[in-house]
């Protein structure tokens, strides 16, 4: 989690699908701090998009912690921007939403996600959960 | 109530697949309740998913559950049914995500996810999907359908 799909019609090329992919991780993270290792991309095709769009991109995020109305509207603006600059469409073509999802309901490394915010402890607790387990970083 | 998997092309073998939907059965069973569970596999085909900003090997499993059901038994169920995955496929913690929502918010959350599409869109995709696992239903014992369609 976060979860980005993105439906298309055709099929977008490998390095497009590579690169947009980038581009997701790079927005996303840089405007929540969220650790890149929790960005999913997926791609998906054989789809009819809405009335005048072309690529649908839905992002299931987390909700709360530090997060607030002011982050989703400039993650979803942003992410619409740069998304539509990757796949060299306008903007118009493009519709993206963002899905808020509640994180204590997911379990990811094998432990609850966090909130929001408390990424950096997770992770530490995560490490040394999986070091006890006496396994490898994947 | 229903639970979508999200897999790797070439990941998971059909026999793990109907292992592991058993024993997603026997834990929804034990852990939630006696409900009718739908199981859906949804594949992706090769370097169609990026996690971390690599092409992925993760699985993501979601599901439907009551409303309101206690925190403690939902971590529970969650963390169980991960270890017990992991059993089976050999994967890395960190490539499996597992999520436990009510029903009403995981209907609120399949409906966004729909309003990208066109109405003969959104009818197209159930009817593939729903001949796609039809017919794998009746061919493998497993319904499993294509992100790419």
């Amino acid at each position: 989690m976060p979860l980005y799909t993105i439906a298309t019609r055709k099929p977008l090329p490998e390095q497009m699908r590579f690169d947009i992919a980038q581009v997701i991780t790079d927005v996303h993270c840089g405007l929540t701090g969220a650790p890149t290792e929790f960005v999913n991309v997926i791609f998906m095709t054989g789809y009819h998009m809405r009335r005048g769009a072309v690529l649908g991109l839905n992002g299931n995020v987390r909700m709360g912690g530090d997060r607030n109305a002011d982050l989703y509207q400039r993650l979803q603006a942003d992410m619409h921007r740069r998304v539509a600059e990757a796949a060299g469409l306008e903007q118009a073509r493009v519709f993206v939403k963002l899905i808020g999802v509640e994180p204590h309901w997911v379990v990811e490394g094998g432990m609850i996600l966090p909130p929001p915010g408390e990424e950096a402890g997770w992770l530490e607790r995560k490490n040394a959960v999986h070091a006890e387990m006496g396994i490898a970083s994947a | 109530m229903r639970s979508l998997i999200a897999i790797q092309e070439g990941q998971i073998t059909l026999d793990q697949i109907k292992e592991l939907e058993a024993m997603l059965r026997q834990h929804y069973a034990q852990h939630i309740g006696p409900h009718k569970l739908t199981v859906l596999w949804n594949v992706a085909a090769t370097h169609h998913t990026i996690t971390d900003r690599e092409w992925s090997r993760s699985s993501n499993v979601t599901m439907e559950v009551p409303d309101g059901l206690p925190e403690d038994q939902r971590q529970h169920f969650l963390e169980t049914l991960d270890r017990s995955w992991r059993k089976v496929t050999g994967q890395h913690p960190d490539q499996t995500s597992f999520g436990a929502f009510d029903q009403s918010r995981y209907r609120e959350i399949f409906k966004a996810n729909f309003e990208r599409f066109s109405a003969y869109g959104r009818i197209s995709f159930l009817t593939k999907t729903l001949t796609r696992a039809m017919l794998s239903k009746a061919r493998h014992g497993v319904m499993i359908t294509q992100f790419n369609q």
